[in-house]
């Protein structure tokens, strides 16, 4: 049987609570598990920030998370408001910069609807 | 019903709050800090009385916070092991 | 949206106090837009939670944007289950009479059977 999961994170980039979602997906990706997405919501967008600069003998959460995504194509979705309301922005052009890390889908709570509904288990970390 | 506790009851009432909306049949699943709850006397006091309950703790979580248990009713598992238990259960709180 | 492939029972706790953190901000944005989708959603309140759901509260008084309001509205959003945990709000010293009109107390084990009813469960 095909079992499909779905991650709500809501953990910052510098937890070790961090580290342990992204080792229940890569468990779950072993187990034949197929994860259909990830949600970044609360604390959890911080994720998704591309100028975290993290000492580099330490765990680099932000390159795990998108060896994920590039390996195994499954998509981050950052809801954009909790984003926007911790200093992360999407904007693009002269003047600014998109400070989201690539790999990253700009998202809006419509999103965590869809996979709460597509997905066989939701698992929020 | 999983309930996944990622905190110390110690320090947060992520403990309590699982313990008063648990019911018969429900899995409890110790996670990160949640280990620390290992030794918490509620979660004790829960082992001893509800056997329907069942308690499961991330083996390597424990082993890197140098938390033991000798109680037998709860069981060491590991994260393929987690995936399984999510699985095996419709529904789960995460009371972090 | 496009075609949403199930219709689940989404829970929404909170067990939070409202003003200090955004948790309950939040899990209400999330309520509201699970409820506009049209799946079928309950709002939960446990521990410090409860001191959402409390009456005449004034968060702009203290710059706060009041989204407390917002709860009275809920059946407006079809959001019509809004359960309280009886336990918790007596031992808040707190009485049926502070809590808003629109929720119903549950006592513990009522409150947890209904939680055990939904399919996905959300906690804030």
């Amino acid at each position: 049987m095909h079992n499909t999961l779905a991650l709500v994170v809501t953990t910052p980039p510098n937890s070790n609570l961090t580290t342990t979602a992204i080792n229940l997906i890569k468990s779950a990706l072993a187990s034949g598990v197929e994860v259909i997405g990830v949600f970044f919501y609360q604390d959890g967008v911080l994720n998704a920030a591309k100028h975290l600069s993290i000492p580099s003998d330490e765990y680099q959460s932000l390159a795990h998370w998108q060896q994920l995504n590039h390996d195994h194509h499954i998509p981050l979705h950052l809801c954009i408001t909790a984003a926007e309301k911790r200093g992360l922005s999407d904007e693009h052009g002269e003047h600014a910069q998109s400070t989201i890390a690539q790999s990253f889908t700009v998202s809006g709570l419509g999103e965590l609807v869809e996979l709460t509904s597509k997905a066989q288990r939701v698992v929020q970390l | 019903m999983l309930h996944i506790i990622r905190h110390s009851g110690f320090n947060s009432n992520a403990l309590t709050l699982c313990l008063d909306t648990a019911l018969a049949g429900d899995a409890i699943l110790l996670m990160d800090d949640g280990c620390y709850n290992l030794t918490h006397p509620s979660l004790l006091a829960k082992c001893g009385k509800q056997t329907e309950l069942k308690v499961y703790f991330v083996d390597l979580h424990a082993k890197a916070r140098a938390i033991h248990t000798n109680q037998a009713a709860v069981s060491a598992i590991d994260m393929s092991a987690v995936i399984t238990l999510i699985f095996q259960h419709e529904n789960s709180i995460t009371w972090s | 949206m496009s075609d949403l492939t199930s219709t689940k029972t989404i829970a929404i706790i909170n067990s939070q106090a409202p003003f200090a953190s955004a948790a309950g901000k939040e899990a209400l944005d999330a309520a509201l837009i699970f409820g506009s989708f049209e799946q079928a959603t309950s709002l939960f309140f446990i521990a410090d939670g409860v001191y959402q759901v409390i009456k005449a509260q004034d968060g702009a008084l203290l710059e706060l944007k009041d989204y407390l309001k917002t709860f009275s509205a809920l059946p407006f959003y079809d959001i019509e289950n809004i359960y309280v945990c009886q336990q918790s709000v007596i031992a808040r010293g707190l009485t049926a009479d502070s809590l808003l009109d629109n929720v119903q107390l549950l006592s513990s084990n009522d409150f947890s059977q209904r939680l055990h009813a939904h399919n996905v469960i959300y906690r804030f």
